[in-house]
């Protein structure tokens, strides 16, 4: 299965089906609980962004105030190689 | 060292943090709040850097070397010198060497068992670690950090960030690097974030959610799902490992259509599924559509995500199971729920449980649990692995589910944790089976099969529980056996009453007396001919003609009001086209009715002709209680009677030869006919008398005289007959036959204890002609009701009308031929009794409305129409055990116990031998306090109903009529303590005097802060340890002291959330006071 690159753009598309809701209602300020992101889908979350090349780890990610800082938190974690 | 008090940093309490503290404080010493993992390092572990590493990190969480200060509501450091973390060795019997997949499992087991200390709040210690090596040298290819706290202090997420910190430290240890900088935040970051909370929106529109979501139906109370007491005493069996937590594994359940747990998760996953099949499960198994289960919201956003620190909250999940919903549908409507639980999350259990009005009463907000554990990557170190494994997850109030995915095997497993003696490890497998069932069909099966198709076992076709097949399939009516009996031993002994005896032929022509004046009557078939007559011989031959005339009789009860009795008439009148007639000695009682008097009739002549009828023709009609009290009229046809008849005959007593029966039982109650049969084939029946039945000694006496070799009699009959003494070698009896009511534990095991006599226990309702089921008590050394009679087929069905597994509680149908018409004139009742038979077409089965489970052994066991567990203050308590408690003490011939409002009353039919002042320190000494009744009263025997079963009714109330004190109470503070506890406890205040003991009147931790209150209305000090250390009306006045206004307490200084008025924080100390002394 082909992943596609990890960007701001797969991290809100990945979120809104965690969500279940559609991707142009996932705003850069909500807040992960708001979205009714509970322990188990960040956890598929972590892991499927940790496949992609970002060394993140549930706890930093679930720290992320909002969906913004999260992005920011995730990409910013991508190693360079 | 000690440091100065101002430089000493506490930590104030996280509202999870209060939560636990409350949740301790409601649930006595029995509580247990220890949280352990086990961290477990494998490869090439250094165990000095591992040490290392774990100070290191210890270090950063300062916050854990901490012990409970109850005044200051805060975690206090530890004033003690940190020891270090002792070394020692792994549990023999742990791989070593060459790790197998299982050798985890081992581990985890082994160290449960020996590893765990109980940490209570007055620790202290809150936390205990050890460090646990294998090899003697530095180098361990299994290393283990058993880290065990108080759930105050940590959680499951607090040791899983725990555990990444020191495998971080250790591997800058080990390679020679720095570590990251400390990422853990503080406990007052986190309450700083929930102060933001309760100021904010967010709180009203949470609360807005919770108060629309939790509102019951209309007229109902809220709660919540329990599946602790499903099995009754049937669960509690010896092997219930009375004093471990329960904790019992599944297998790895497949994941079928749900996304792995590594994959991005959509709406609709395998933890979906997880609730749904948790609150089908509860659903079928407790006949309701509403499922509301405990579910542990994450609440790890923000701060809280790097503190460790417990932030647990546990909400309800509430599911409402649409009858018609399929798979989907279910699904739609848990993921849905579980998505509003995540939003709304941050609003108190404890909050919840105010605004709901819980609070001090006995409903708990959530019971039964379901954790779903979501974990991170396995950690990894230099030349190792890390893995975790929970030793012990905390409290458990009711039967939960913890679901542990796999993520290399996409499989996940789900473990069932129950308290302690809940139920028998035997039935939580099978219930864990049904749940893993019930969540691989979620997976498997097409979204849109409806749920009601799943299976709780996969036995698809279980039969019923069937009866041997009946001798004969055409057996014989009751007038004809007792023809063939007068034919066959005419001068043989028939009845014996009062002295009287008739032979066979002599019984025979006073029946055909009363057929042939039933007859010129012009009684019909079928016509209903009311006994109205004294209990006697005239009563039995009445039957019998009725019998013989094809008529229908209806015994009516000597001993009832007369109004009743003729209501009954006028009812039957109202009903049956052709008028009921009466057989009365006293016709001017009975205006508008024919009447006859069996005493006055002549013989019949030789012309009597006796009607042939159809077997389908009413042979009797009895009246059972309904619930609504109204009586219901139950019509037995002469079929159905056969059939009974038949059983008995073949295969019961009647083959013993002849017996001498002693009929006790009233004539007007279908038990009744298990003796009475006998005089239709040729026995010899004992009538014994109304008073004599009620007389053990004199019942006994009769026994022994007319050397009786058969018995029939309900177990609170029993009980005392026991006790004469009329049973024991050398007896006549050789026979006992026991049922109409359930037989308790203590009873059953004096019966087994017969070993000379041959005892069986019947159960049936009316509605199936006297008895439906039977069993030997030496079939089994707990209570059970056995097997159908033959021909008979017994069924334990959910809600659903599916049949259940062995081991699953659900409704006890019956079917075969003993079926009952129904009931008189209730057409539309009759058909929500006799329903039909989903199994075999054109049948019908009767619901009997009572719950029953079939064990292990394929023996049924019944578990009563409602709970045989109460609660009293919070706690269940199986009534049968502490009965069984009160049985064992010394002069205590019989013991009933029940829970009237929330005091848990006993009585007791007890001897000379009986120590009335040391009873509850001797109970003390076999139950947990909470079991041990408030008061107890001696009564002389237990009070029956005119059926012979425990009328609860006349037991009098233990407090009323308690000898009034002996010295009067003196001085106001005397009197005020008097009138607080009277109040408190729900008594008169003269029934008190200066050396009542507040306990030994029925106060607990509860009423004592009553008492506390009520006094401080007096204007008096007192405290809740005060009452628990001086426990006497003149000792708490002595130490109480006049109250004055003064500075409001300065340990409050935050406005709480869960207000611990200053009663409640004295019950806690008082509560932590008296667990010292054990320590």
């Amino acid at each position: 299965m082909s992943t596609p690159a990890l960007t701001e753009a797969r991290i809100f598309a990945e979120l809104a089906t965690c969500a279940g809701l559609p991707v142009d209602e996932v705003e850069p300020g909500d807040a992960l609980a708001d979205l009714g992101i509970d322990s188990i889908r960040l956890m598929s979350l972590v892991n499927s962004w940790r496949a992609a090349g970002a060394a993140v780890d549930f706890p930093r990610l679930a720290a992320s105030e909002s969906v913004e800082a999260l992005v920011a938190a995730v990409l910013g974690a991508v190693s360079s190689s | 060292m000690t440091l100065a008090p101002d430089t000493v940093k506490t930590y104030p309490l996280t509202d999870a943090q209060r939560g636990i503290v409350h949740a301790e404080l409601a649930a006595p010493d029995t509580a247990d709040f220890s949280v352990g993992d086990a961290v477990v390092f494998r490869g090439r572990i250094s165990a000095a850097a591992l040490a290392e590493a774990v100070r290191s990190t210890l270090d950063e969480v300062p916050w854990l070397a901490c012990r409970f200060d109850v005044q200051q509501m805060a975690l206090v450091p530890d004033c003690m010198p940190r020891r270090p973390a002792a070394p020692g060795l792994l549990p023999s019997g742990v791989l070593r060497g060459e790790l197998t997949g299982d050798s985890d499992k081992v581990l985890a087991d082994a160290l449960r068992a020996t590893h765990l200390p109980r940490i209570t709040l007055d620790s202290q210690l809150l936390r205990e670690q050890l460090l646990l090596t294998c090899a003697e040298d530095d180098v361990q290819p299994v290393a283990v950090w058993v880290l065990a706290a108080h759930h105050i202090l940590i959680d499951g997420y607090s040791i899983s960030l725990l555990a990444r910190r020191v495998s971080e430290h250790y591997t800058a240890l080990v390679q020679g690097t720095e570590p990251a900088p400390a990422p853990f935040t503080q406990p007052e970051a986190v309450r700083r974030g929930e102060e933001q909370y309760h100021a904010s929106n967010a709180l009203a529109r949470d609360a807005s959610y919770w108060h629309e979501r939790l509102q019951p139906a209309q007229g109902e109370e809220y709660r919540p799902t329990r599946l602790a007491g499903l099995l009754g005493a049937a669960g509690q069996r010896p092997d219930a490992a009375a004093v471990q937590r329960l904790r019992i594994s599944g297998r790895p359940l497949d994941l079928g259509r749900f996304a792995a747990p590594n994959a991005v998760q959509g709406p609709g996953t395998w933890a979906d599924a997880a609730i749904a099949a948790h609150a089908l499960l509860a659903a079928r198994l407790t006949g309701s559509t509403r499922a509301v289960l405990g579910l542990p919201a994450m609440n790890r956003t923000g701060a809280a995500a790097l503190c460790p620190a417990p932030t647990i909250n546990v909400l309800p999940l509430v599911v409402d199971i649409d009858p018609s919903g399929s798979i989907d549908t279910l699904l739609e409507e848990v993921s849905a729920a579980r998505a509003k639980l995540t939003v709304h999350g941050r609003y108190r259990a404890e909050q919840l449980m105010r605004d709901l009005s819980l609070v001090g009463s006995d409903t708990a907000l959530t019971a039964s649990e379901i954790n779903i554990k979501a974990f991170d990557a396995p950690l990894e170190v230099p030349g190792g692995t890390v893995a975790l494994h929970a030793l012990s997850e905390g409290p458990v109030d009711d039967i939960c589910l913890n679901l542990l995915p796999d993520y290399q095997a996409q499989k996940v497993t789900a473990v069932l944790t129950a308290p302690a003696g809940t139920l028998a490890v035997a039935d939580a497998a099978v219930l864990l089976e049904a749940y893993g069932l019930l969540f691989e069909q979620l997976a498997a099966a097409p979204g849109t099969t409806p749920h009601t198709a799943l299976m709780l076992s996969p036995q698809v076709q279980r039969g019923p529980l069937a009866g041997a097949p009946a001798a004969e399939a055409v057996p014989p009516v009751l007038e004809e056996l007792f023809a063939a009996s007068v034919a066959a031993t005419p001068e043989a002994p028939a009845i014996t009453c009062e002295g009287i005896t008739l032979s066979y032929r002599q019984l025979s022509l006073r029946a055909d007396a009363v057929a042939a004046g039933l007859l010129r009557a012009g009684i019909g078939p079928g016509g209903y001919v009311l006994i109205a007559l004294e209990r006697g011989i005239d009563y039995v031959a009445s039957i019998l003609g009725i019998a013989a005339a094809g008529a229908t009789s209806v015994p009516l009860d000597p001993n009832a009001p007369r109004q009743r009795n003729q209501r009954i008439a006028a009812r039957l009148a109202q009903l049956e086209e052709n008028p009921p007639l009466v057989l009365s000695g006293q016709a001017e009682h009975w205006t508008g009715f024919s009447v006859l008097d069996p005493a006055q009739l002549p013989p019949a002549g030789l012309e009597l002709q006796l009607p042939a009828v159809p077997r389908s023709t009413p042979g009797y009609l009895l009246h059972t209680s309904g619930s609504t009290g109204e009586p219901k009229a139950v019509v037995v046809s002469r079929e159905a009677f056969s059939h009974w008849a038949g059983y008995h005959r073949h295969a019961g007593f009647f083959n013993a030869g002849v017996q001498r029966i002693a009929q006790s039982l009233p004539l007007h109650f279908d038990g009744a006919w298990c003796t009475l049969l006998g005089v239709a084939l040729g026995h010899h029946l004992h009538l014994i008398s109304h008073e004599s039945a009620r007389d053990p000694q004199q019942l006994a006496a009769q026994v022994r005289e007319h050397s009786m070799t058969w018995m029939d009699m309900t177990p609170s009959l029993a009980a005392p007959l026991l006790d004469t003494g009329v049973f024991d070698p050398g007896t006549p009896v050789r026979r006992l036959s026991v049922g109409g009511e359930g037989c308790s534990q203590v009873l059953w095991e004096k019966l087994r204890g017969l070993g000379h006599l041959v005892v069986e226990n019947l159960y049936g309702p009316t509605e199936f002609t006297v008895d439906a089921l039977v069993a030997n008590v030496a079939d089994s050394p707990d209570v059970v009701v056995g097997r159908p009679l033959n021909g008979l087929k017994a069924m334990v069905l959910d809600a659903s009308l599916r049949p259940l597994p062995a081991g699953l509680p659900g409704e006890l149908y019956l079917a075969g031929p003993q079926e009952a018409h129904g009931y008189l004139g209730q057409g539309a009742l009759t058909a929500a009794r006799f329903v039909a038979d989903p199994s075999a077409t054109g049948t019908r089965m009767y619901r009997t409305g009572d719950r029953a489970v079939i064990g292990h052994d394929g023996l049924l066991r019944f578990l009563g129409r409602e709970d045989s567990q109460v609660k009293i203050r919070g706690y269940r308590i199986d009534v049968g055990e502490v009965e069984s408690a009160l049985a064992t003490l010394p002069g205590v011939a019989h013991a009933v116990v029940r829970a009237r409002g929330a005091r848990l009353l006993a009585w007791a039919v007890a001897g000379q031998e009986f120590d009335a002042a040391g009873w509850r320190e001797a109970l003390g000494q076999i139950l947990p306090p909470q079991m041990i009744p408030h008061a107890l009263g001696i009564i002389e025997q237990l009070p029956l109903g005119s059926t012979g079963k425990l009328d609860e009714k006349q037991l009098p109330d233990p407090a009323a009529g308690a000898a009034a004190p002996a010295a009067p109470l003196t001085g106001s503070l005397q009197q005020a303590v008097a009138a607080a506890m009277a109040e408190a406890l729900g008594m008169q205040p003269e029934q008190l005097g200066p050396d009542s003991d507040f306990f030994a009147q029925g106060g607990d931790s509860i009423t004592a802060i009553a008492l506390v209150s009520g006094l401080r209305e007096a204007g008096y000090s007192s405290s809740v340890g005060e009452v628990f250390a001086l426990r006497t009306i003149a000792s708490i006045a002595a130490a109480a002291t006049v109250l004055s206004a003064g500075p409001e307490n300065p340990a409050a200084q935050r406005p709480e959330l869960v207000a611990l008025e200053d009663g409640a924080r004295d019950r806690l100390a008082a509560m932590l006071a008296r667990r010292r002394p054990r320590r």
